[in-house]
């Protein structure tokens, strides 16, 4: 049985303005010592799923559906049994390191609170799990380093702290909210390293949220596709990039400045994505789509095996895909 | 795939300018909106109503001396004869002149130096900064006590301008903050680039952006200057008879109370009446300028 | 931590020598003291007479030499006699500590309850607590402290006074008490259930009950308690006193000084915690709501911790950096609230020093007040400096 495993999840905001529906009927697993890697826009929903499974929605959030971690089903727990998983076998990292530790305290005081509000651990062992901690995310002279404030970090020194943090009471899946996206490029790739280190290390599961394919080519085992609040496509990660199965990961590939195509111009999908609030029924790329017909636009096409892989695409039109040059028909000259 | 379509399913982004926006969301405080209104009313009854009223101010009713409210004096009289609503109503006036000149001069001299400490740093900072820590030194209403006391003869207007002279000190630290803070970004080097002068980067760039706190400071002045303008007439150093204000009336009212309490109560219930539509007010305008608003219940 | 006192003191000195200057010019301004006026307008009065008058108010030598003379006295201690003849620093001594106890105690009370109701308010943010509170600080705000200490006078004493020595609870009033209490009760339930998906009714009725019973609790210890004390039998006197800061005269042991004190300081240390409390609390939930959102909250709430300990621990230690500063800086408005409020109830603190000394026009009173309320002022801000600093450690000394 997967490690997590997410079923018809549904998640909607009331805000003024309406309802906002975040997250449209997800479904996805995850298996132990795999790396699931979620890419998408902003605004597509993979913050929120990620933020869903770990508890960290407000109250007034309506989530419906099923999140099953190792046989615990998660939503609708009560908050006090939420503790339990909650930075004990599920971890998190955030995206800004710069603001996602508290100033006023130090690295190992944080540290240390993450170990023992999960059992009864000492003061002092705590302390020592600390350094370790920091040890096993590669900063150098933990020891010391331990004592030392947030502010006196660069960001990627406390990228690896939020990190060690996540790590502090061994669990089995960690979830990477875009880690790399406020880092240099040459600071995204030590932790990256860093992460792939660990995960051998430990062989933890990792869902890793990102819009850079770049990264997810690289690190991950098997690729979710968010569009609009809505998983579009969910394969391996070789699969997903050599067939695509849904017109709106073949217009992100094709996005991708590459090799071959200097001199070109940039294709892009033309179009915005939808409000997300009282959507309509159908397929919400519907407008964007090349490929659109009648049917698209009145029935919301489901996450679905396509015929004869192991790949699940959102699209009615899925089994046709791979005979069509779908890239072209997405008109670099259109700019919207 | 027609236009149309595509515009039903995609953002409808229509182009709503910052201005519009504010406003918007300053209609959706309902405190604010309900004092503004109120406020509104109140300020063009104390205005026009005297007009028409048949008690001025200074005038003694002889034949109604101390006397509790009434269909002919609404408000009461006091002990010579002078009615409670034309006083009220001219007292409410005189405070709202005062509190206003006094936010204008606030607003004018905070944003000046708040503006250029923040902007040209350096030395003139640190000149401006010390001069405003001097300032501060001496607490508000003893400066403009002893400065009233020294000036007895002085028309009501000396009152705003030396508050205003005073009292600036907490915007400045505000505007320069955030001058301080948005001279560093983006579009102030843009705007160099391009070769504007300082003089215009200051006024048509970054001022703007600091529009909020320097609106919220503004009203929440004229609600506090109302107070102090009651303190200072409660020391007998406000505004003089035959002039009146709600500080004045206060004053007079409270010492006697014991006897005729309607002298007291119907100044008092003006002045907060007032301050709490202006402080709710601003409340709207800090909410209503405040991008991170976000009224999702937590 | 020393150098940056040194520091500190480095520019505070200057600042003190320039607010000297200032505050010279100032009370030099204003005129003539009374005392000569009076004198001036007498019919029979002689040059000589006003000429001695003058020199012993210090004003015929020019202004200049005026200054050095009154500076130079001043930095060794001799702030030289006010317009009764009495010596200026001793006098202030005891009028500052009669002030002092006043400040004291209003800061004290104003800041932890503001900081409760603030913190409060914010994480309960929009419900019917939070729009109470901030009703009521909207409220408090806007009174003048002339207004709420009058105000208290009448209703805190005057008016209740006779209660308190007969006192009693009308049945109205016991029905009305239980009631309030059941509806909070029932609304706190309500409250923290309402986002689940299945209203828990039988958790509304138990928080009715709860509420009920607290209010049922509150009457019944004031039956029994209130209603036979023996305090007030044989005690014809006030209970709340409108005048002064102690009883005329009054010689007690200690416990009883302390009493007395307290029943004296109570209504005007309230007028000033009301008006201060409404400022701190929204300063305070301002601060918390601000906290609340930061991306830090977010990563302690994802380790696991307790969501007690998150807002204590990670919120309120954050939000409360900035309040020290503007409960350090609050001082002046505090002592001119402060000296509204003594002279409605008769203290003789400073407030009274301040303004004997405005209707004498007597400049030296007048100088001493200013320069020693300037120091408090820059002392303040260093110690305010200096907790900010402790508090942050972003802050480098």
């Amino acid at each position: 049985m997967a490690l997590l495993e997410v079923n018809n999840l549904n998640v909607r905001f009331p805000t003024e303005d309406g309802s906002v529906y975040a997250v449209r009927d997800v479904s996805f697993t995850v298996d132990s010592g795999e790396i699931l890697g979620i890419v998408g826009e902003s605004g597509s929903g993979k913050s929120v799923t990620n933020l869903a499974i770990m508890g960290l929605l407000p109250r007034s959030t309506s989530i419906d559906g099923s999140i099953n971690y190792d046989g615990n089903e998660l939503v609708d727990l009560p908050r006090k049994r939420q503790t339990v998983f909650r930075g004990d076998e599920i971890g998190m990292i955030f995206q800004d390191p710069m603001t996602s530790l508290n100033p006023v305290y130090t690295v190992g005081w944080q540290i240390s609170e993450a170990v023992r509000a999960h059992g009864k651990v000492s003061k002092a062992q705590a302390a020592a799990r600390a350094v370790e901690l920091l040890d096993l995310v590669g900063i150098p002279q933990a020891s010391e380093r331990v004592e030392s404030y947030p502010h006196e970090f660069s960001g990627g020194m406390r990228q690896r702290v939020m990190i060690a943090m996540a790590m502090a009471n061994n669990p089995r899946l960690l979830i990477a909210d875009e880690p790399t996206t406020a880092l240099d490029v040459t600071v995204q790739a030590q932790i990256l390293e860093t992460l792939v280190d660990i995960q051998k290390r430990t062989n933890i599961a990792i869902i890793l949220i990102t819009h850079d394919l770049g990264v997810v080519a690289g690190m991950a085992d098997r690729v979710m596709v968010m569009y609009a609040g809505a998983s579009v496509e969910l394969a391996s990660v070789d699969d997903l990039f050599y067939h695509p199965r849904m017109p709106y990961t073949i217009g992100l590939l094709g996005a991708i400045p590459g090799e071959g195509t200097e001199g070109q111009k940039l294709r892009q999908i033309s179009g915005t994505t939808p409000s997300l609030i009282n959507m309509k029924p159908g397929c919400a790329f519907c407008s964007r789509c090349p490929l659109v017909i009648d049917r698209c636009r009145n029935e919301t096409p489901r996450l679905e095996v396509v015929t004869g892989v192991d790949h699940f695409a959102a699209c009615h039109r899925s089994d046709e895909v791979e005979g069509i040059d779908v890239l072209s028909m997405f008109n670099p000259e259109v700019l919207s | 795939m027609t236009t149309t379509e595509a515009d039903e399913r995609e953002f409808s982004v229509a182009a709503r300018s910052q201005s519009r926006t504010i406003m918007r969301r300053f209609r959706r405080h309902r405190p604010a909106m309900i004092s503004l209104i109120v406020l509104t009313l109140l300020t063009l009854f104390v205005f026009l109503f005297p007009l028409v009223w048949k008690w001025p101010y200074t005038e003694r009713d002889k034949s109604a001396l101390s006397q509790a409210p009434s269909w002919n004096h609404p408000f009461g009289t006091d002990g010579l004869g002078k009615d409670g609503l034309g006083r009220v109503m001219r007292g409410t006036q005189r405070s709202l002149e005062i509190a206003i000149i006094a936010a204008f001069l606030v607003t004018f001299l905070g944003v000046i130096i708040g503006a250029i400490a923040g902007y040209f740093r350096g030395k003139v900072d640190s000149v401006l900064m010390r001069f405003t820590d001097l300032v501060l030194t001496i607490p508000l209403l003893i400066i403009v006590a002893v400065v009233s006391v020294s000036n007895p003869g002085a028309p009501w207007y000396t009152i705003p301008i030396i508050l205003g002279l005073v009292a600036w000190t907490t915007l400045a630290r505000i505007v320069r903050a955030e001058f301080m803070s948005l001279r560093e970004k983006e579009f102030v080097e843009a705007a160099r680039a391009v070769g504007a002068k300082d003089s215009r980067i200051i006024f048509k760039h970054i001022l703007p952006n600091v529009a909020g706190p320097i609106f919220v400071a503004a009203t929440l002045t004229i609600a506090g200057t109302i107070i102090v303008e009651t303190a200072l007439s409660f020391l007998g150093l406000g505004v003089r008879a035959p002039d009146v204000s709600l500080g004045f009336l206060i004053q007079d009212g409270l010492s006697a109370f014991k006897t005729r309490p309607w002298l007291f109560w119907f100044p008092a219930a003006a002045i907060v009446l007032v301050c709490l539509c202006v402080n709710f007010v601003g409340d709207g305008l800090r909410d209503a300028f405040d991008p991170k608003q976000n009224r999702i219940k937590a | 931590m020393f150098r940056f006192i040194v520091r500190r003191l480095f520019i505070a000195l200057p600042l003190l020598l320039a607010a000297s200057i200032l505050t010279f010019v100032l009370v030099t301004n204003i005129g003539t003291p009374k005392a000569i006026e009076d004198a001036q307008a007498k019919p029979n009065a002689s040059k000589a007479q006003i000429e001695s008058l003058r020199r012993q108010f210090g004003i015929d030598k020019p202004p200049v030499e005026r200054y050095v003379d009154w500076f130079s006295g001043f930095v060794r201690g001799d702030w030289g006699k006010n317009q009764n003849g009495v010596e200026i620093r001793p006098l202030m001594w005891e009028r500052i500590q009669v002030t002092l106890r006043l400040l004291l105690a209003a800061t004290i009370f104003s800041v932890v309850l503001g900081v409760l109701v603030g913190i409060l308010a914010a994480v309960r943010q929009y419900t019917a607590f939070d729009y109470f509170m901030t009703f009521f600080a909207f409220l408090f705000f806007s009174i003048p402290a002339a207004v709420l200490a009058g105000f208290l006078k009448e209703f805190g004493a005057i008016q209740t006074n006779p209660w308190m020595r007969e006192p009693s609870m009308s049945t109205w009033l016991m029905v009305l008490l239980l009631v309030f209490g059941t509806i909070c009760g029932y609304m706190v339930m309500r409250n923290r259930y309402k986002y689940d998906k299945v209203r828990p009714t039988n958790k509304y009725i138990l928080g009715a009950m709860v509420g009920l019973g607290i209010a049922a609790g509150f009457v019944i210890v004031f039956k029994i308690g209130w209603d036979g004390n023996t305090y007030r039998q044989g005690n014809p006197k006030n209970i709340i006193p409108t005048v002064g800061q102690t009883t005329p005269g009054f010689e007690g042991e200690w416990p009883a000084r302390m009493q007395d004190y307290f029943w004296h300081m109570l209504l005007p240390t309230m007028a000033l915690v009301l008006i201060g409390f409404a400022g701190y609390s929204r300063y305070m939930r301002a601060s918390m709501l601000d906290v609340l959102n930061a991306d830090y909250i977010r990563t302690a709430r994802a380790k696991g911790i307790k969501e007690s300990r998150v807002t204590v621990r990670h919120g309120v230690r954050n939000a409360l950096i900035p309040l020290i500063t503007i409960v350090a800086l609050d001082f002046g408005a505090l002592l001119s609230g402060a000296i509204i409020t003594e002279t409605i109830f008769g203290w003789a603190g400073m407030g009274r020093f301040f303004t004997d000394g405005l209707t004498a026009k007597d400049p030296r009173s007048l100088l001493a007040f200013v320069m020693v309320t300037a120091v408090f002022v820059v002392v303040f801000n260093l110690i305010a400096d200096i907790i900010y600093a402790q508090l942050d450690p972003r802050i480098r000394l």
